[in-house]
């Protein structure tokens, strides 16, 4: 019998009894806890109801010269300070600021040139990139499909929900380095790897049930701590606006997204990237039999990928620190318009990350295999 | 059954800690004595194939120790070695039963009975990291017996035993060596002298000696002594 059911109970067992894992759990939790509290809590829960309802009047109308119109008198009226007249027409100034980028010029100009603007921009920081012309006409032909004028709608909630995630990703990436990276060197320094190895099942089954278990937490916590901050943002402030084109956050994505798709690819990217990391931690601390240069290693992966002066020039490294998931997750990847080529295919950061993450987990896995097979019992 | 050890030799860089070494166990009960650095662990853990020979060969029934199948006839006692602190003793030998490859069941009731064979079946709830080191011994001796195997490697399993669990160390693995091949390292000839009935003694990564003991040489010890001094 390979009994992989129970080896991957007893691997679950040693990883979460360890007081380490016990102490990040908790930490996860407390990230949920405060990432769905704080942005209720700096704005107060009864402004932010507030606002929802407000915004809410103009729920399905069209950003169109209409509602510019309407909307600007109340926003001259009242200055820069928001109040009951003119807080539902908070979005649409966000919008509509996000696609021409200067206040001075928005009175006054067409609804027509505004969107004509928003496009000419999101181009011209696709060539500011220096992304390829293939690349820019790949963009041109799905400009259409982002469709104008934009329908307002709010989306508190959604992106309350979608800027959270990077934070739950963050501790993520701490508990496979800190808990899971010591899976394999464990059994060196406890010196139970020479009963293990000694054993009929020690070698494959064992190296299977390793890899699963870690996985298995690293998942279950993604998926743990993605689902107790989903139910605590619609509890605190709905999740509604999950069918708003992005644009009304972000004017200069090209993508063609609803809030909804936006925050689907970014759960796939909680699902993937974790196993990346797990992948990462376990695999390479086998391979290098240290888990503090693992820890190390991942910390300053996290770091490089907060260095937001990597100049466009150095179009790789620039577009590996994009395809990082603390940036991938992040909503500015919305604005990430690089593309992966494979042979005449262009792939997309949200459709590349995943399949990348997947692959070099592969990679890792394998790597890892070749070491944990080889692995000799020597010295002591 | 058959274990055969053909010209085994393990060498690090200048170093050769196991010389060509070749003998042949049947069952029975082994005593492999040696001085501290005479190359018996390096031997036991090529034999327990969690270590590489340079050269030779070793296959118990023709089957080579590189093989699951061989892993399957054996269990090993390595002489220093580690728990997991928060497993509580039956924990330990549920898991090296399952790393065996016995069938749930059987696991949990030979867990039991080994407990209770190496007296620990009143504290096998408890966790490892409360136990003596004479009881974490115990512990290891109780693995290495969990999947009844056809060949027993003991890397000095007496060490931390006080002289009672030495006393009924010694029968236990003399009754388990009628069925079973025992190889039993150590560098005390009183834990080997009255229940080994075969002999190998190792000295530079060399065997010196192979064989039952001959009375017609003299006493064991003094031997040693001298051999080893």
């Amino acid at each position: 019998m390979n009994n992989l059911g129970t080896l991957i109970f007893f691997e679950l067992k040693k990883i979460l009894k360890s007081r380490l894992t016990t102490s990040m759990l908790i930490i996860l939790f407390a990230v949920v806890l405060i990432e769905a509290f704080t942005p209720g809590l700096i704005k107060g829960f009864d402004a932010t109801r507030a606002e929802k309802a407000a915004i809410q009047e103009l729920d399905g109308r069209l950003i169109d010269d209409a509602l510019l119109q309407e909307m600007y008198p109340k926003l001259i009226e009242n200055g820069t300070v928001w109040n009951e007249d003119n807080l539902k027409y908070q979005g649409i100034l966000h919008a509509a600021l996000s696609m021409v980028g200067d206040r001075d010029l928005l009175p006054g100009m067409p609804v027509e040139e505004m969107y004509r603007l928003r496009e000419a921009r999101v181009f011209q920081s696709m060539a500011e990139d220096g992304m390829t012309e293939g690349e820019i006409a790949w963009w041109r032909e799905r400009a259409d499909a982002v469709e104008t004028p934009l329908t307002s709608r709010y989306y508190g909630g959604a992106i309350i929900y979608s800027q959270n995630l990077s934070g739950i990703l963050l501790v993520l990436l701490l508990i496979a380095a800190l808990c899971l990276s010591t899976v394999f060197t464990v059994e060196h320094r406890q010196k139970t790897d020479q009963i293990i190895l000694g054993c009929k099942n020690g070698r494959k089954e064992t190296y299977l049930a390793k890899l699963i278990a870690g996985f298995s937490v690293i998942l279950g916590c993604s998926v743990c701590a993605c689902g107790a901050l989903a139910l605590l943002d619609l509890a605190l402030y709905g999740m509604d606006g999950l069918s708003a084109p992005v644009q009304l956050e972000i004017a200069g994505s090209a993508y063609a997204l609803t809030m909804g798709g936006f925050l689907l690819r970014q759960l796939v990217i909680m699902i993937t990237a974790p196993i990346f990391f797990a992948a990462f931690a376990m695999a390479v601390s086998k391979l290098i039999k240290n888990p503090l240069a693992v820890m190390g290693l991942m910390v300053a992966a996290d770091i490089f990928g907060q260095l937001d002066a990597i100049p466009p020039s150095f179009r790789l490294l620039a577009q590996i620190n994009a395809m990082l998931p603390s940036n991938q997750i992040a909503v500015w990847s919305l604005l990430e318009h690089r593309l992966v080529r494979i042979g005449s295919l262009y792939l997309t950061g949200f459709t590349a990350a995943p399949l990348i993450y997947v692959l070099l987990s592969a990679l890792f896995v394998m790597a890892g295999w070749l070491s944990y097979r080889r692995f000799q019992v020597t010295g002591r | 059954m058959k274990l055969s050890v053909d010209r085994i030799t393990k060498q690090y860089k200048n170093k050769i800690a196991v010389d060509r070494i070749s003998f042949a166990l049947t069952e029975g009960v082994t005593g492999l004595l040696g001085a501290n650095g005479a190359g018996k662990t390096t031997l036991m853990r090529m034999m327990a194939g969690i270590l590489d020979p340079t050269g030779g060969e070793i296959t118990a029934d023709g089957v080579p120790v590189q093989t699951e199948g061989y892993r399957a006839l054996l269990g090993y006692l390595p002489q220093d070695f580690g728990y997991y602190p928060e497993f509580t003793a039956r924990e330990f030998v549920r898991y090296i039963a399952a790393l065996k490859g016995l069938e749930k069941k059987h696991a949990k009731e030979k867990t039991e009975e080994l407990l209770e064979l190496v007296g620990l079946s009143d504290v096998a709830g408890k966790k490892i990291r409360t136990f003596s080191g004479g009881m974490k011994q115990r512990v290891g001796i109780a693995q290495a017996l969990v999947n009844d195997p056809k060949l027993l490697i003991l890397d000095e399993p007496t060490a931390g035993l006080d002289p009672k669990e030495r006393v009924r160390f010694r029968n236990l693995i003399a009754e388990v060596g009628k069925e079973t091949i025992v190889l039993f390292s150590t560098h005390i000839v009183s834990d080997v002298e009255h229940i080994a009935g075969n002999l190998l003694m190792m000295r530079d990564g060399q065997l010196i000696y192979e064989g039952p003991w001959d009375e017609s040489r003299g006493d064991l010890e003094q031997f040693y002594m001298e051999e080893f001094e």
